[in-house]
């Protein structure tokens, strides 16, 4: 009875912190918006821009509170109609930024890319100690084999980091990654219909959704695609069937029902309709670097692979 | 699909059509107004996007379909709100949208400027 009291009137004192700052900050947020995006406009434009928007928001506010509605309910639709419009602000931003600065961008991109050994090595070297300070706190994993393996493979790694464009290091990289997901997956299947997982939302949400975005990272990512199927197109599709037979199978066995992996892909398809706007920003974002003139539209593309990649 | 030159996108069509329903001689309106005509007249569930909003108008000033001037800030300061930019149709489309209108009883804009081809 008591714990009820509290949390309703915490919910009360919430509700009210809310309705009390909502407005003002989402005001101060819109007028931020609108000054950072106009930043590369001309002061005319930047200034007339400015003053439109701050019209605007006066106008908002002032004829929704004739409405009626409530200073979180016009906060609310304040976002709502800066929101929808941000795309075309970046867009109009962008037609102001000069070809000088679109250049610099470009040079500190090709300048990146020439850190990419020092970075790897200096990844490498800090995860080497950080893992060996871990291990040397943790007297029951100081055994030899654990020393070894642990160095062995972010060696290995750093080195092959450092130097993707070699095939062979490409393909061991691949393989690499490939087996990575496949024993995360397997490890977090067996462990959610094992445990129960499957049944605590954040769960099912952000640990599990990333099975049914793999086939995205794998048509967007071409040379992932290449290593994997290596235009064997039957073997992917045959693949597929069989994760999913297994999968089904698995449920059957371990929890004596198939309901658990259906649980399991409803959780999916929720979470992919979200990385499906994760990937729309990205793409976005690729599409803005090609406008701004980052050398070779290509480049666009090599980002969203990178990212999805990273993503993950 | 890259749009035909001087061909308007649906947004400037929806405002030149309501700044034609809502101010057929020509009176001035702002912003926030030609997004709630919008709201109204279309029966849009949500008022345009700001971005979206200001950035149709730029280019409707310069394709010479709308002018505009900033209001009076003595008017503003005594009304004490910020000043708005007032717009106004120009003869270009009025003459654009009584063309429509001539053919049709309410002006659809879009429908002769390649809308359709977006």
């Amino acid at each position: 009875m008591i714990g009820y009291l509290v949390c309703a009137v915490v919910t009360v004192i919430i509700s009210l912190f809310i309705t009390a700052h909502a407005l003002p900050a989402m005001k101060r947020f819109v007028r931020g918006w609108v000054w950072l995006y106009s930043l590369p406009a001309p002061e005319e434009k930047r200034k007339g821009r400015r003053a439109e928007a701050d019209s605007h928001i006066f106008e908002f506010e002032q004829y929704r509170r004739n409405a009626g509605d409530a200073s979180a309910d016009i906060a609310v639709g304040l976002f709502e109609i800066c929101a929808k419009g941000m795309p075309i602000d970046i867009v109009w931003s962008a037609h102001f930024i000069p070809e000088s600065i679109a250049d610099k961008v470009a040079g500190w991109s090709d300048n990146l890319r020439h850190l990419r050994v020092p970075a790897a090595m200096v990844a490498g070297v800090a995860t080497l100690g950080l893992m060996n300070y871990s291990l040397s706190r943790s007297p029951n994993h100081q055994t030899m084999g654990t020393w070894v393996t642990a160095n062995v493979v972010i060696v290995v790694f750093t080195l092959l980091l450092s130097n993707l464009k070699h095939p062979l290091a490409r393909r061991i990289f691949s393989a690499w990654m490939g087996i990575g997901v496949a024993f995360m997956l397997g490890v977090i299947l067996w462990l959610s219909i094992h445990l129960h997982l499957y049944m605590i939302p954040w769960f099912q949400v952000f640990s599990l959704g990333i099975l049914p975005v793999i086939p995205f990272i794998q048509v967007v990512d071409k040379p992932w695609t290449d290593n994997i199927t290596s235009g064997r197109r039957l073997l992917f599709v045959i693949g597929w069937v069989l994760a999913i037979a297994t999968s089904l199978a698995g449920s059957q066995i371990i929890a004596g029902s198939m309901i658990p992996m259906f649980s399991l892909w409803e959780a999916m398809v929720l979470f992919a309709g979200v990385m499906f706007m994760v990937y729309g920003a990205i793409v976005l974002a690729a599409y803005l670097l090609c406008l701004l003139g980052i050398r070779g539209s290509a480049g666009g593309l090599r980002l969203v692979a990178s990212g999805i990649r990273h993503l993950h | 699909m890259r749009r035909k030159k001087g061909a308007l996108t649906p947004i400037e069509s929806s405002i030149l059509n309501a700044a034609a329903h809502l101010y057929p001689q020509g009176g001035e309106f702002h912003g926030f107004q030609i997004a709630k005509a919008i709201e109204d007249k279309e029966g849009a569930r949500r008022l345009t996007g700001l971005g979206t909003l200001y950035y149709a108008l730029d280019r409707l000033q310069e394709q010479g379909y709308l002018s505009r001037r900033w209001e009076d800030p003595a008017i503003a300061a005594r009304e004490n709100r910020p000043r708005r930019r007032l717009y106004q149709v120009t003869g270009k489309a009025v003459q654009m949208t009584s063309t429509v209108t001539s053919t049709s009883r309410e002006p659809q804009v879009g429908l002769i400027l390649g809308e359709s081809s977006l």
